[in-house]
């Protein structure tokens, strides 16, 4: 376990509560579904769920799951059973969650009841790892498994510009075509494992769902951009985000994403932001602190250091919509896998946009968390601009990586000695 | 472990050694002749290409610890064999000899590192880079549609190779270049053959030497050197040890072979890029486009870890293990070279059912931290199936 208490985030949002309230009725449906000989799907949050949707499939996101089993506190479990198979458990806690399940003899004291057996994997080819994983749990459950091959994409754009409206301009035409050739092989392995049909206008509407919500996140961002004191924090919002997002594409989350707007607008016009002593704005960079939720909330008080970034909401409000998809579906969805190699820009951007006075940037001390991000060159154009960086070496699902006083320390440190001072000076 | 004197009195392999053992030196000696070199990252790229653009490709090697370029720009997910890796493209001791460099997408750390090159690139102009590449290979998948996919990356790879040579690739030079690198590989092959089996006539040390040698000298230079060597080493004295096959990180000198044949034991195969992978399958000159015969031989190689799935690898172990004659499997992975750790407790249950032992040692480190610990490590799995033989 963690070092020091770990703490639950206050929930300050109605919809926080409803979300969660949705997420585990529709987790006992799934559930139910599943025993009565439905096909379950099980892959990353990758997967375009758009298409799932479209075809009435029940689908279960690893990082969703392992968000859950570390809110749980359960990962030590999780990563111990791990061990006694053979392998490490200090490793890959992010993609292992699920193959852990696996191994559990008793799977149904899992999270709300325990993942039921899916039928099939969509795994994507993005890290040495993960792939080997999903197929290690697609053996133990018997599942089919479908293969999304990762493509190195040669253009350099600063996507969040494009993502909307200009997604032909994401990649070459060759890596769109050949990533909407792996959609249609996509189609084809879920409709010959599920025996459902995916039909244009029902993946159509899916796609208008998914525009529809990530406009209202959009919305939200804006305002927590926008406004001083942000009306919400991280801490607020991560959770309906996280829950929504994989709901993209239902009508519910699209509805969902409305409510949490009007909810964050009605705090904005009301004058009753969460954090109202504001006095530093800061960025949380890397996965969530899925654990430990209630970390963001101690700087508030003490300092007026409220977190009003985390990559959830602004990936969702910034690189998830396609206009215009019913010209194409699957080619707009094989634009997901054509994002920027320089996502250092992207962070910039977002930090320029929102006023951000410091970065925390959680990576993994024990594998592979955010190696993918660049995180060095991302925390040199940080600094290089006058905006602080502190880095906390721990891992987003395994708590056992965590020790709650040095790390709470080390981010006051860095308040006092770093951000504030500069903050003072600028 | 001392030299064999066999090895150190034989010529041609004095010559390889040398080379070895003073890469950069080899590399200027191809530099001084006026040709551009290419540092390819990986055995993933495609060689012939590079050679038919009238380039001459050498592989890059790590630079030693201290690392302060990969200290500088990389997390702390790359291990030492990419830590290294980044250096030497980085720190600028090199930097006359390179003309370019290549990178591939058969190790996810490769494709990161050459998107980091691009972003300091772009972002410290003055530090005069040499031009990057990367050749994106999709070899999950063995049907037509990747095979398609993949022939038209070496065609792009193709044009970006003549882009910086300024050299229209022909048709003729590409089946030139196929010409050479087979003859090349069968060369290599010859000798390695002679490690294979219980009649072992060279140490895996040895065999590392000669390989790594022939990466980084110009092929026409080194097919004769390799020729005369396999005569020589056929009449080498028996090498007695028990008899390993490797897999895991690659390497890239000999300090763990020897420390294995120091504990006793002797490196008979392996499936890295600095040993038996470069030897490991002829390019096929029977399709109309040459590229696409080159596609081939890259897309079939000897799947890496990274890049093939737990089942296909466990049942390839035991195939390269009975190939080479090996008694025992040993897995080798440096600190975050994970991928290898999925697929060990499947190969484990294989192979304990075919009743072959095998052993992991992990998270070891650049320059080693505990060497005694390492060799006591080895030395007891070793003995173990020596007793158990």
């Amino acid at each position: 376990m963690a070092e020091g208490k770990l703490t639950k985030a206050v929930k300050r949002l109605e919809i926080a509560k409803d979300t969660t309230s949705y997420q585990k009725e529709w987790f006992r449906s799934l559930r139910e579904r599943v025993a009565a000989g439905e096909p379950l799907g099980w892959g990353t949050a990758s997967t375009p769920e758009e298409l799932l949707c479209a075809m009435d499939i029940p689908f279960v996101c690893i990082q969703w799951w392992t968000a859950l089993c570390a809110a749980k506190q359960m990962g030590p479990k999780f990563y111990d059973l791990l061990g006694k198979k053979g392998y490490r458990s200090d490793m890959c806690s992010y993609c292992a969650s699920g193959y852990a399940c696996t191994l559990d003899p008793n799977p149904e004291d899992g999270p709300w009841g325990g993942l039921p057996k899916p039928t099939f994997v969509v795994s994507y080819d993005h890290c040495p790892c993960a792939k080997k994983i999903d197929e290690l749990a697609a053996e133990e459950w018997g599942a089919e498994i479908f293969y999304m091959p990762h493509s190195y994409n040669p253009v350099q754009i600063n996507d969040w510009e494009l993502a909307w409206n200009e997604w032909e301009k994401l990649t070459t035409k060759k890596r769109l075509d050949e990533r909407t050739e792996d959609m249609h092989r996509l189609v084809q392995f879920l409709e010959r494992v599920t025996g459902r049909r995916l039909r244009k206008d029902r993946l159509i509407e899916a796609l208008h769902y998914s525009n529809e919500q990530n406009m209202w996140f959009s919305k939200v961002r804006d305002l927590i951009a926008n406004n001083r004191p942000a009306p919400v924090t991280v801490s607020d919002t991560i959770g309906v985000v996280m829950q929504t997002q994989w709901h993209r594409g239902t009508k519910w989350a699209a509805e969902n994403a409305k409510r949490l707007y009007d909810e964050v607008k009605a705090l904005v016009d009301e004058g009753r932001p969460t954090v109202p002593n504001e006095k530093l704005r800061l960025m949380w960079l890397g996965r969530g602190l899925w654990y430990n939720m209630g970390f963001y909330q101690h700087f508030e008080e003490r300092y007026g250091a409220s977190f009003v970034w985390s990559q959830y909401l602004a990936i969702g409000a910034t690189k998830y919509i396609r206009e215009e998809a019913e010209k194409d579906p699957l080619r707009a969805l094989a634009t997901r896998f054509c994002g920027g190699n320089d996502v250092a820009k992207w962070y910039m951007h977002e930090a320029e946009t929102h006023g951000i006075d410091g970065v925390v940037y959680l990576i993994s001390n024990v594998n592979c968390m955010n190696s993918g991000a660049f995180a060095s060159g991302t925390i040199m154009d940080f600094e290089k601009r006058g905006i602080p960086v502190l880095v906390l070496g721990a891992d987003p699902a395994d708590a056992r990586t965590w020790n709650q006083d040095l790390m709470t320390a080390a981010l006051e440190e860095f308040l006092e000695k770093r951000v504030i001072p500069n903050k003072q000076q600028r | 472990m001392r030299n064999r004197a066999c090895a150190e009195n034989c010529e041609p392999y004095v010559a390889l050694k040398n080379a070895y053992d003073n890469r950069a030196e080899a590399v200027k000696k191809i530099k001084d002749t006026g040709k551009k070199v290419v540092w390819t990252f990986s055995g993933n790229v495609p060689d012939e290409v590079i050679y038919a653009a009238g380039m001459i490709p050498i592989r890059a090697w790590g630079s030693p610890a201290p690392w302060e370029e990969a200290d500088r720009y990389l997390e702390l997910s790359f291990g030492p064999v990419w830590r290294a890796l980044f250096d030497t493209a980085l720190n600028g001791k090199y930097r006359d000899l390179m003309d370019g460099l290549v990178f591939s997408t058969n190790f996810t750390m490769l494709e990161k590192m050459y998107n980091y090159i691009r972003w300091i690139i772009e972002r410290e102009p003055e530090r005069n880079l040499p031009p990057i590449a990367l050749i994106d290979y999709e070899v999950m998948e063995r049907d037509y549609l990747f095979f398609d996919r993949n022939c038209k990356n070496t065609e792009e790879f193709a044009r970006e190779m003549e882009a910086w040579s300024g050299t229209t690739i022909t048709d003729e030079a590409l089946r030139n270049a196929i010409s050479l690198y087979n003859e090349y590989r069968q060369a290599l092959r010859d000798f390695l053959a002679l490690r294979k089996g219980e009649d072992s006539r060279i140490t895996g040390s040895e065999a590392l030497t000669v390989v790594g040698a022939t990466l980084v000298m110009e092929k026409e230079r080194c097919i004769p050197l390799l020729r005369a060597l396999t005569q020589e080493a056929a009449k080498w004295p028996k090498v007695e040890g028990v008899r390993l096959f490797y897999t895991g990180s690659q390497q890239e000198n000999t300090d763990l072979y020897r420390m294995i044949e120091e504990c006793g034991g002797n490196v008979v195969g392996e499936d890295h890029d600095w040993g038996d992978r470069v030897a490991d399958l002829d390019i096929k000159d029977t399709l109309k486009f040459p590229l696409d015969c080159i596609t081939e031989r890259y897309w079939y190689l000897m799947p890496n870890s990274e890049k093939s799935r737990v089942r296909l690898r466990a049942e390839l172990v035991p195939e390269w293990i009975r190939a080479c004659g090996a008694e025992a499997f040993l897995v080798y992975m440096y600190y975050n070279d994970e991928a290898y750790f999925w697929d060990y407790p499947t190969q484990k249950r294989k192979l304990d059912a075919e009743k072959i032992p095998s052993h992991l040692i992990a998270k070891q480190r650049i320059p080693l931290v505990n060497p005694q610990e390492l060799r006591d490590e080895l030395g007891q799995f070793i003995a173990s199936v020596r007793r158990e033989n």
